[in-house]
């Protein structure tokens, strides 16, 4: 059935065909580039981040108290379950259940969009007890990692909406244009898990 | 669809889960009160055990156990690097 839309065969996911060939960059080249690419800008924020930590040991220490670690801990198990959500979603697409599949991407994208809500939340509270990005050293970097953060969250939201199109537009989606999705998705997760305990956990 | 949560991709995510519990709860003891967690040894179990979720999340979500070598060195340097600069600034920042 397949066989019948005019789709390069190596986009093709054929039915309950795994990605089972060794040594394959999973997605595409170039979202690999991309994802090196962020990886090392943040490493570079993380390491001016803990620059002006021990320039300001004091003050970060103090401002830190002003963050919720509980909800911060809640943003990443939020966080975790898209990124499993979206991985089952990839699995299922390769199995042919592009229905399923279009399920586990909408509970990825809710996951992702209760994320962005709940930042929203807590940026409206820190800000209404005056705590803004000039306040001090670690507000501005709190800010501005989060937000950075977040901005890339908002981007992985609109990748999803592409990809919940792709699985609904009545042909076989693109392997590849999933993969490279699901790859983003996750740099977005995994960047977070390292942002969580360097902004509200250290001591 | 509840067939698709019998994958190894459910366990990694409950181990996921378990560890950033772990780290939450380790990280919010440390440094505080009268009998506080060492918060320096804290600091370093807490971002060895980050660095560990970030890569399941790269080796098994995002696939790169079966990716080429120099994906795989690349994604692993990169979190070793994180770590021991992480620590490092830590350390000389105190």
């Amino acid at each position: 059935m397949h066989a019948s839309f005019p789709v390069e065969e190596r986009d093709i996911l054929i039915p309950g065909r795994e990605r089972e060939t060794n040594q394959q960059i999973p997605g595409d080249p170039s979202i690999w580039v991309f994802v090196i690419g962020e990886m090392v800008a943040f490493s570079c924020y993380f390491a001016a981040y803990m620059w002006d930590r021990g320039q300001h040991h004091g003050l970060f220490l103090q401002a830190q108290r002003d963050l919720s670690q509980n909800v911060a801990a809640l943003n990443t198990l939020v966080l975790l379950a898209s990124s499993l959500f979206i991985a089952l979603s990839v699995h299922a697409t390769r199995a042919g259940d592009f229905a399923i599949a279009s399920r586990f991407l909408t509970l990825g994208g809710t996951c992702g969009a209760a994320f962005v809500v709940s930042k929203a939340f807590e940026w409206s509270s820190k800000l209404a007890q005056g705590l803004t990005l000039g306040s001090n050293a670690f507000f501005m970097h709190y800010y501005m990692l989060t937000g950075v953060h977040l901005f890339h969250v908002l981007l992985g939201l609109v990748f999803l909406g592409i990809l919940w199109r792709e699985l609904n537009k009545g042909s076989p989606p693109r392997a590849r244009l999933m993969e490279v999705g699901a790859t983003y998705w996750h740099m977005v997760d995994f960047l977070w898990i390292i942002i969580f305990p360097l902004l509200y956990l250290m001591r | 669809m509840v067939l698709y949560f019998r994958s190894t991709l459910t366990y990694v995510w409950l181990l996921l889960s378990a560890l950033t519990i772990f780290i939450w709860w380790l990280g919010t003891r440390s440094g505080t009160g009268s009998r506080e967690i060492n918060a320096s040894g804290a600091v370093v179990v807490v971002f060895f055990f980050a660095c560990v979720k970030a890569r399941l999340v790269i080796q098994k979500f995002m696939e790169v156990s079966r990716a080429p070598t120099w994906l795989r060195v690349t994604c692993d340097s990169w979190l070793a690097l994180t770590f021991g600069m992480i620590v490092s600034f830590y350390f000389l920042g105190r």
